[in-house]
């Protein structure tokens, strides 16, 4: 016979309630509060200069009634196409900003020599459901206003048309080369854990 | 009497024990171990060449019973004030520092005007509880029983021409995004 601690590793349980979290290629994955699909990325998404939902962000979810806190992470390669690539980016909860955790990217450059800033974005926000009223813009959510499923995403746009662009999700260079086939684009992903 | 969610939030075991996580704007937090106030940050924080805490980054926590490894995160936005921004920071607990926790961050540049870096990273450790006497300098700890200090520390390369700053988006005013932005803290204790 097994070991209770074969069973139960920890000696008591801890304080989250579901994880939710996939490469965005279109998957569905099953939780306690419910079924969701993910986004599925097939390409590089070229930012303008009006904020636009980045592919894979979106998901519409509930959290469990016993939520306290709920985590939303987005991470997505990104790559400055003009200069530096100066770009900012809203979290956003059904369509309104979570504007006290906006971001900032941008890579330093040289005139001539772009696309050699590579690397990842992530946005990230901690949503406080122990509060009694609601006020997004400081990720503060009162638990009766989030008992249906809102839409949580994420906007981005570059800084000009001209000078500072940036594309997100793709790669440029690729095994000493120019990027091609698989490489072209990376798939982001989106983590959602709900405390209790 | 207490309802039995009460007592076991999830639905199952697993080796993670409590997870603290939040936004860094003066919320209390309630774990198993206890409640926890978050550092409120509201502004950007310029560095000089003496290290100084990095606002957000600091908690005094007690790990729950049975833990055996903490992992601690600091996520936050980092700009290349001046030239490629040379930057370094380190974790230190309780007044020790953990040097292998050290980080430099910087970006390339081809002159002053080109000191555009601004983006999120990261510090982060995992504190071994298992050791059997202290190390503090190495992250290892025999009997962490009462609050600890961890906190983040920064500083610029010099105090001319390579500097960094926190929490600050630059071009926010052109991208129509927040002047500052709130850094996130993470700690997890495992059993």
């Amino acid at each position: 016979m097994a070991n209770l601690t074969d069973i139960f590793l920890a000696p008591a349980s801890n304080n989250i309630l579901e994880y939710l979290s996939a490469t965005a290629d279109g998957r569905s994955v099953a939780v306690g509060s419910g079924t969701y699909t993910f986004q599925n990325v097939t390409g590089e998404q070229c930012l303008s200069t009006s904020h636009q939902v980045i592919t894979g962000s979106s998901i519409s979810y509930v959290p469990p009634s016993e939520a306290k806190y709920v985590y939303y992470e987005f991470n997505c390669k990104i790559e400055s196409t003009s200069r530096g690539g100066i770009s900012g980016f809203i979290t956003r909860f059904n369509g309104a900003n979570v504007s006290i955790v906006d971001r900032g990217w941008a890579g330093n450059y040289s005139t001539s020599l772009h696309h050699l800033n590579e690397f990842m974005h992530t946005s990230a926000v901690v949503f406080d459901l122990t509060v009694s009223t609601t006020n997004i813009a400081q990720a503060k959510i009162a638990p009766s206003d989030w008992t249906t499923v809102k839409t949580l995403d994420v906007t981005g746009r570059e800084y000009d048309n001209s000078a500072y662009q940036c594309c997100v999700h793709g790669n440029h260079y690729e095994d000493g080369g120019g990027a091609s086939g698989n490489e072209v684009y990376t798939k982001p992903t989106l983590t959602i854990i709900a405390y209790g | 009497m207490a309802n039995l969610t009460d007592i076991f939030p999830a639905a199952s075991s697993t080796n993670v024990l409590e997870v603290l996580q939040g936004t860094c704007d003066g919320r209390s937090i309630t774990v198993s171990s206890g409640t926890y106030t978050l550092t409120n940050v509201t502004s950007v924080q310029n560095f000089s060449t003496s290290y100084q805490e990095i606002t957000g980054s600091a908690i005094t926590y007690t790990p729950p019973d049975g833990t055996k490894y903490l992992s601690y995160r600091f996520d936050f936005m980092w700009d290349a004030e001046n030239y490629s921004g040379i930057s370094h920071f380190k974790i230190n607990i309780d007044g020790t520092d953990i040097p292998k926790s050290g980080k430099t961050y910087s970006l390339n540049y081809s002159g002053s005007s080109h000191n555009h870096g601004n983006w999120v990273t990261s510090m982060f450790y995992v504190f071994d509880l298992t050791a059997s006497s202290d190390d503090v300098a190495n992250g290892k700890f025999a009997n962490w029983t009462s609050g600890k200090t961890i906190r983040v520390y920064g500083r610029d390369y010099n105090s001319t021409t390579w500097k960094a700053q926190v929490h600050y988006n630059v071009y926010y005013s052109t991208l129509a995004i927040s002047q500052y932005t709130t850094p996130n803290l993470t700690l997890i204790a495992y059993s």
